[in-house]
């Protein structure tokens, strides 16, 4: 990993998150407010492209801090930074342990593997700040919000293989190059 | 440094989590005071990019007219136009009595009236994440912002093509939850855990007269909604967490329809009443008999918002008179 460089690329993330990233969203009737969450297209793409889990998993730990600092509603009242964090390191976790299954240029791995990393993270974030934040929990509100994050989940797997493409393009900013790859091709 | 230098990747991610772990049972003081400092750093970039969000919004929303749709237009404006000259006409009339009678009442009577610090503020942020709708502004408590403040949107101007009046619209559009040094948050009216006190107050449209029950002295009449018989109806108005509000337990006889309007309460969160929103639609409310719910529109459009003022009350407001109805 390059770290200034990826140091830029959460501060970068979480602009467009806040601002500009919000023109993607739309409201729904059943589900609430839907939109993308750029940090997870980060960090899945990062646990596909990264050779080193550890890397992988400090990456995440810094963009899920990046989101729960961007973020102050949702889960009955002001939320908690934190569980983001954690929650992004089990999911990248998980989709590290996933990829050797998967051909990561491929669309549908993309697509997948994004839906994976979204349900585990906002599911746990959404358990996680009901059980921290909210003292008068109900069932339906916890519902409504898994719904949403449900929601939000496929419709960032949705984007994940446009993103991709595009952090292809400035991967080498904020991954180091693999060595063994680049003596691979040299040779052939 | 050393110990830094020292630690392997593997316990750099042990101790992450720990620091997640801390943070997370810490609490709500810590968490705020992590986001007042960072919120700062996010503010410069943040208000190029919250300009560049509200201008594509508004060039997105700008649709061509079809000739059919131009000429219904003109017709409705002229019509518009010859009823406002009309009420003009009126308000101008009833707006010299006013004077007469404030006169009178300054003159004679106690000193009304409420002090507010009116902060301008501008909206730098969004939340990052959709679950809730609070917005980041650009100052913070070194302004006079104060946790539990109102924040409104009042005399904002809207760009309308040559030949046409500039409007202006006041209403209110949240509350500040969090304020730090130099930036706060402000918690919109649609969010989900957003509560304020309010009032329906109910049109008098000559044109779509509508009955309601007037219960007086133990017996129920049907009257026609008048100006004379037309109280404020007291209600509680919670976010629906998406682009409106919801107000739960409205009597059916009160015969709330579209088109109603929102208003503040008067005390608590704005010690005046200003507009929230407007009744988009009413449903019957499968769990209470003869009681319906309302679905509101937010007065000011929320998805655009900008600049904004934080109403910060510096002396207690004047005891309400019991106009209301209560529930």
């Amino acid at each position: 990993m390059r770290w200034v460089g990826f140091a830029i690329l959460v501060y970068l993330l979480m602009l467009l998150q806040t601002t500009v990233g919000k023109l993607l969203t739309f409201p729904t009737e059943s589900l609430g407010v839907i939109g993308p969450d750029f940090s997870a297209i980060a960090a899945v793409f990062l646990a596909l492209r990264v050779r080193e889990r550890n890397d992988v998993m400090i990456a995440a730990w810094f963009l899920g801090l990046a989101v729960d600092l961007g973020s102050a509603g949702g889960a009955g009242g002001p939320t908690v930074v934190g569980p983001m964090s954690l929650a992004y390191v089990l999911a990248v976790a998980a989709v590290f342990r996933m990829r050797e299954a998967f051909f990561r240029d491929h669309i549908p791995s993309q697509v997948i593997l994004s839906l994976v990393f979204c349900v585990l993270a906002h599911g746990a974030w959404v358990t996680g700040q009901s059980l921290l934040v909210r003292a008068d929990a109900t069932w339906s509100g916890y519902g409504d919000m898994l719904l949403q994050a449900a929601g939000l989940s496929c419709y960032t797997a949705v984007l994940m293989p446009v993103a991709y493409r595009l952090l292809v393009r400035c991967e080498r900013w904020f991954v180091a190059t693999q060595p063994g790859a680049r003596r691979g091709r040299a040779m052939r | 440094m050393k110990v830094l230098a020292g630690l392997t990747k593997p316990w750099m991610v042990a101790l992450l989590v720990a620091a997640a772990l801390a943070m997370s049972l810490a609490g709500r003081g810590c968490s705020s005071r992590l986001r007042n400092a960072v919120q700062p750093f996010l503010t410069p970039f943040g208000d190029a990019g919250m300009y560049l969000a509200v201008a594509l919004r508004g060039g997105s929303r700008s649709e061509g007219l079809s000739p059919r749709e131009a000429r219904q237009l003109r017709e409705e404006n002229q019509h518009l136009l010859d009823e406002a000259n009309y009420f003009r006409r009126q308000w101008e009339e009833a707006r010299r009595d006013l004077d007469n009678v404030l006169k009178l009442s300054a003159s004679f009577g106690p000193a009304i009236g409420t002090a507010c610090e009116i902060i301008p503020a501008r909206v730098v942020a969004e939340d990052s994440l959709p679950y809730g709708q609070t917005r980041a502004v650009n100052v913070g408590a070194r302004h006079g912002a104060m946790s539990g403040s109102a924040v409104i949107l009042t005399d904002r101007s809207k760009a309308l093509p040559a030949g046409l009046a500039v409007v202006t619209t006041a209403a209110l559009v949240g509350r500040l939850v969090d304020a730090g040094a130099f930036a706060a948050r402000m918690q919109l009216v649609t969010d989900r855990d957003f509560k304020v006190s309010a009032r329906i107050r109910r049109l008098v449209d000559p044109n779509r007269p509508r009955e309601i029950t007037i219960i007086r002295e133990g017996s129920a009449a049907r009257e026609v909604l008048t100006e004379r018989n037309s109280v404020p109806l007291d209600v509680q108005a919670v976010g629906d967490g998406a682009d409106g509000l919801v107000v739960s337990h409205v009597p059916e006889i009160d015969n709330v329809l579209p088109g109603d309007l929102l208003v503040t309460a008067g005390e608590g969160l704005l010690p005046v009443e200003m507009r929230i929103g407007r009744v988009r639609e009413v449903q019957r409310d499968p769990q209470h008999p003869h009681h319906v719910t309302l679905k509101v529109d937010p007065e000011a459009d929320l998805s655009s918002l900008r600049e904004v003022y934080i109403v910060l009350p510096i002396a207690p407001p004047p005891a309400r008179a019991p106009s209301g109805r209560g529930r």
